[in-house]
């Protein structure tokens, strides 16, 4: 009868191979867990048009969402803003006031309208670029539009979308590389 | 007779060569592996003319080609003329739940040689789509005349994941050494886009 040290089940190749082997696959589960939990945002808050919602540092109001084929434009004797046959314009205004703990200049985030069936449609200025708004355009700190931690700053961001998508779109809002993130319905 | 310690000795060894020739295995898979964010792997449709195929996000096809050695834009601008071949191809893309940029369209010749669009008519092409609306365009390509028989258009994926293959486009121009060259100015119209119906 072969003698066995006690540690020798616990030192086989075949052990060694199976750890191996485990590893790969966590490692290989992990990376897809990654990177489908990237595309894929994490759920947060729903509120409405008016409500204010604190997020990671982030004081949102939103004062209106508006909807409309056509909408002004800063310059009174222009004509109306318009997209595409077959769309409509939305203009969303809000509030954002970031608290002492934001580091304004690495403030990531991204607003942009989605529809329940996954369609997501960022912001767009080809169509929009002189629509009458606040003028930051954008919910991070810009050279035009500086913020400043503890002071409030009127944004608006406008997009096109199909007419058919009117009424059934939500406007999010995600921080810090979508790891919050609030939704908001007209 | 082997004491205990012997071979309890050799399944370690044996034990810790088996984890480092695994651990070199999977060293030489990753080194070997190509990145997905740059050499991606594709899943080509290839299509004829006035055929449908499906890129990430949308749907996209050829709608007329025609050749040429001289287009102009604008009514304001003079003609652009070559002394090869100007392959002036209409496209048309409807676009699906997230924007898409068509920055990787090119005219991929027989010897394998790719052409990218004229940036003269940058105004016609194909540009940033949201989702939800169909846009039409012009792509002008300037090619060696020898080169334009059995040309295609490829609709090149703009990126991939590692574990999925990236949908891409290619689509034969049907172009042969009898196409007629028309004598042009052709008119090169500007990119339309509308909500897709």
């Amino acid at each position: 009868m072969r003698a066995r040290h006690p540690a020798g089940r616990w030192r086989s190749p075949r052990l060694a191979f199976a750890v191996a082997l485990l590893l790969a696959l966590l490692v290989t589960g992990g990376e897809g867990y990654l990177y489908h939990a990237r595309y894929t945002p994490a759920s947060g808050p729903r509120a409405r048009v008016g409500e204010t919602v604190t997020l990671a540092g982030t004081t949102i109001e939103v004062r209106s969402i508006t909807v409309a084929r056509e909408l002004p434009v800063a310059d009174a004797g222009d004509p109306p803003a318009k997209g595409p046959a077959g769309s409509v314009l939305v203009l969303v205004t809000w509030v954002q006031t970031l608290d002492e703990t934001v580091d304004v200049e690495d403030h990531f985030c991204d607003a942009a309208l989605v529809a329940d069936d996954g369609t997501t449609w960022a912001d767009e200025l080809d169509y929009t670029y002189d629509l009458r708004r606040p003028k930051s355009l954008t919910c991070a700190s810009t050279d035009d539009a500086p913020m400043v931690a503890g002071k409030p700053a009127t944004i608006g961001e406008s997009y096109v979308i199909p007419a058919s998508y009117a009424s059934r779109v939500r406007w999010r809002l995600s921080l810090d590389d979508d790891r919050h993130v609030v939704e908001f319905v007209p | 007779m082997r004491s205990p310690s012997t071979t309890g000795s050799r399944w370690s060894r044996s034990g810790l060569l088996a984890l480092l020739a695994c651990l070199a295995l999977v060293v030489a898979i990753t080194a070997q592996t190509p990145d997905p964010s740059t050499d991606y792997r594709r899943r080509w449709a290839d299509v004829g003319i006035g055929s449908w195929g499906e890129v990430e996000n949308a749907s996209v096809r050829v709608t007329s080609v025609r050749l040429t050695r001289s287009a102009v834009q604008s009514t304001y601008s003079d003609p652009l003329r070559t002394e090869v071949t100007f392959v002036v191809v209409t496209v048309e893309a409807r676009v699906r739940q997230h924007q898409v940029y068509f920055d990787n369209l090119t005219l991929h010749t027989a010897d394998d040689r790719d052409y990218e669009p004229r940036p003269d008519f940058i105004a016609a092409e194909l540009a940033a789509t949201p989702p939800g609306f169909t846009r039409a365009g012009t792509e002008v390509f300037e090619v060696p005349t020898a080169r334009v028989p059995s040309a295609q258009l490829w609709f090149d994926a703009d990126g991939a994941a590692f574990d999925v293959y990236a949908l891409a486009v290619r689509v034969d121009l049907a172009l042969d050494a009898t196409t007629p060259v028309e004598p042009g100015p052709l008119q090169i119209e500007e990119t339309t886009v509308r909500a897709t119906p």
